[in-house]
């Protein structure tokens, strides 16, 4: 862990035991993380995740969205000019 | 010089070891108190009490001091970096429950709504789904802004719970530190022990960091000052108290924090309580306000289009949202004096808008049209409302049209209806009159807080009206539709010349990234308070191996003070024998 000071002059019990706490929190926080991933099956699951794709994917969601709409529109189109046929 | 005094000798190093295991032990026994500062005893020899004398081989050995091994700089730097910590996690506590809220990247989330409104007016363009489609999709919609407005609200409010809590808990503690310095200062004054309270007044002060940041200034009767910026909070053994100030501002309440003695705001920034206020005022004040602009722009877009827009049928009664008072009626709309007009959030501009009145059977229809004046000129040219247009000039305009019948509801709305079977529709309006008075509306309300779908039109889906008169005057059956359906591609002014949908992207956006940044920052804070504190425990903390090696050296030393006093027994004992 980065955080300990080089050249520390004595090490303390205390402070041992608390190092070794937040080591293995900081393990289970992550692998909870991952845990999150797996059962989700997506790799951002909130904008904080990654603020800059989930902007992207914002933007692709919305694009999906308007061709499917498109799509529709015209096959509603098309059904409406084959019955005129 | 005499085998007595060697035995006080052997006493005194008695006494001292004695003194030493304790400490020792007291040591031993809070190798696991967090904040305990080790004891450290420092043992001097005792000098002959007849300096003149020769041959002196002194007194023995005493205690000098019992001291706290702590350094105040680390402390002090500590406690900044807990303040700066709490804050951190608060922060983005409270970014990260409101990213929760807004639900971005879910089907929850306001855009996902958004495109769906619009989907559905898309479909309803192509003339086979039905008007119950809309409605429908539009009542979710009003339903989750609103839904998400409770949410943000009672955000506000936990947080203004929160606070309600911490604060007291804040001037509780400094009330603690004001008591302590008393009882260090008199115990200092009669030469007692003040370790274990300066153990208590740190874990008093780490705590109180927390919650807000603080400088200390000890002195050198033991009390510590405390200040928050340059305003003192505690100075030695007295208290000035703090509380939370609530405050209505234009209609909004303020709370800040401020010294109950004096009655001054205090700039709070930083601790647990300082973020709290911060999110209260910024994150999630702001994220209310920004749904509010969005639900208001998104009721004038739908209202104007709405507006303008008819059926094949044509219209037999509309009637305005807007709830005018008889005075204001008679003031011309853009009077400054005008309070039904001036508080309302859409802009009137001059310009005209054209009725179009069918005759019963008749295939043809008659454009008449009403010129809203609001140029803010006088007839010779020069600057006033005086004679621009009023909404009871409107009213008589539409009443003179044949065929049509204007006049006020008894709560205030203008209502048009079309006499003697006649149907009317509006087309054209460049005022955009129409639409802020909400005239034939979508939508009532004016903010995400009362949006709502039109209660007649929600009841009754066959009052949507899809198709408008254009320019050519010719009829086009789904003209609206289209035009709604395509407000997601525009920008609007008040949104900042983005689209509703790039709007809520970007405001979800901003505060992602802020939890973002939030997250850094708390394990930055994190890492740097571990490293601060890894220095305190270096120089505080108790090792059991140290504190081992130290007990048997005291027992040693205790060991041989006693086979002293037995050896000067002995001779003693040899002495006495002699008579």
């Amino acid at each position: 862990m980065t955080s300990i000071p080089a050249g520390l002059s004595r090490a303390p019990n205390l402070f041992l035991a608390q190092v070794q706490l937040d080591r293995i929190n900081r393990g289970n926080v992550s692998l909870f993380e991952v845990q999150n991933r797996l059962a989700t099956g997506r790799d951002i699951n909130r904008v904080s995740d990654d603020p800059v794709r989930a902007s992207a994917i914002s933007t692709i969601n919305q694009s999906l969205e308007r061709s499917g709409q498109w799509l529709r529109n015209f096959n509603t189109a098309t059904t409406a000019l084959d019955s005129l046929d | 010089m005499g085998l007595t005094s060697a035995l006080r000798i052997g006493q005194s190093a008695l006494t001292a070891s004695q003194l030493g295991v304790q400490v020792t032990g007291n040591n031993m026994a809070n190798v696991a108190t967090p904040g305990y500062a080790r004891r450290s005893l420092l043992l001097s020899p005792l000098e002959s009490a007849d300096p003149s004398a020769r041959f002196q081989p002194g007194n023995g050995v005493g205690p000098e001091s019992l001291s706290r091994v702590i350094d105040e700089a680390v402390v002090a730097r500590l406690r900044g970096q807990i303040a700066r910590e709490r804050e951190a996690n608060q922060t983005l506590q409270s970014l990260s429950n409101l990213e929760a809220t807004l639900g971005e990247l879910s089907d929850t989330g306001l855009t996902t709504q958004l495109t769906s409104f619009f989907g559905a007016w898309s479909d309803r363009s192509t003339l086979v789904a039905n008007d119950g489609v809309v409605v429908q999709q539009a009542q979710t919609l009003v339903s989750s802004i609103q839904r998400m407005r409770d949410d943000l609200v009672q955000q506000r409010v936990q947080t203004e719970a929160l606070l309600d809590d911490l604060v007291p808990r804040v001037d509780d503690l400094l009330e603690q530190v004001a008591s302590i310095n008393q009882n260090v200062t008199r115990a200092q004054v009669a030469g007692g022990d003040t370790a274990s309270l300066q153990d208590q007044r740190d874990r008093v002060l780490e705590e109180l960091a927390g919650l807000i940041d603080i400088d200390t200034v000890e002195r050198a009767s033991g009390a510590t000052d405390i200040y928050v910026g340059s305003t003192p909070m505690v100075l030695a053994g007295q208290s000035r108290g703090i509380e939370l100030n609530r405050q209505s501002v234009d209609g909004r309440v303020e709370i800040a924090l401020r010294v109950r003695a004096a009655g001054t705001q205090l700039p709070v920034r930083s601790g647990q309580v300082g973020a709290l206020i911060a999110a209260r005022d910024n994150a999630v004040g702001g994220t209310i306000d920004q749904l509010d602009q969005l639900a208001a722009e998104l009721i004038f877009q739908a209202n104007k289009i709405h507006a303008t827009a008819t059926g094949p049928d044509g219209l037999r009664e509309a009637t305005s949202q807007l709830r005018m008072p008889p005075d204001d009626r008679l003031l011309p709309i853009n009077s400054p004096t005008n309070p039904s007009t001036a508080d309302l959030p859409f802009e009137i501009t001059n310009g005209s808008f054209l009725v179009h009145v069918q005759a019963p059977g008749s295939t043809t229809n008659e454009a008449t049209r009403i010129t809203v004046d609001l140029d803010g000129l006088a007839d010779d040219g020069s600057a006033g409302t005086l004679n621009d247009t009023s909404l009871e000039a409107i009213r008589q305009a539409l009443d003179s049209v044949e065929g049509l019948n204007a006049d006020f509801t008894p709560d205030g709305r203008l209502r048009v209806r079309g006499e003697g079977g006649a149907s009317f529709s509006f087309s054209e309006d460049s005022s955009g009159l129409l639409g802020a008075i909400g005239m034939n509306a979508f939508f009532e309300g004016s903010s995400a807080d009362d949006i709502a779908v039109r209660a007649d039109l929600a009841a009754d889906p066959s009052l949507l009206q899809v198709g408008r008169i254009g320019v050519d005057g010719e009829f086009r059956e789904n003209a609206a539709a289209l035009d709604m359906a395509n407000l997601q591609d525009l920008g609007f002014e008040a949104l900042g010349g983005r689209g509703f949908n790039t709007f809520w992207t970007s405001v979800a956006g901003n505060i992602g990234a802020q939890t973002d940044a939030a997250i850094t920052n708390a394990e930055a804070s994190a890492v740097v308070r571990e490293s601060i504190e890894a220095q305190r425990a270096a120089v505080s903390g108790v090792s059991l191996d140290e504190e081992a090696i130290n007990l048997v050296t005291y027992q040693q030393a205790y060991q041989g003070a006693a086979r002293f006093i037995a050896t000067v027994d002995q001779l003693q004992q040899e002495l006495l024998a002699i008579f």
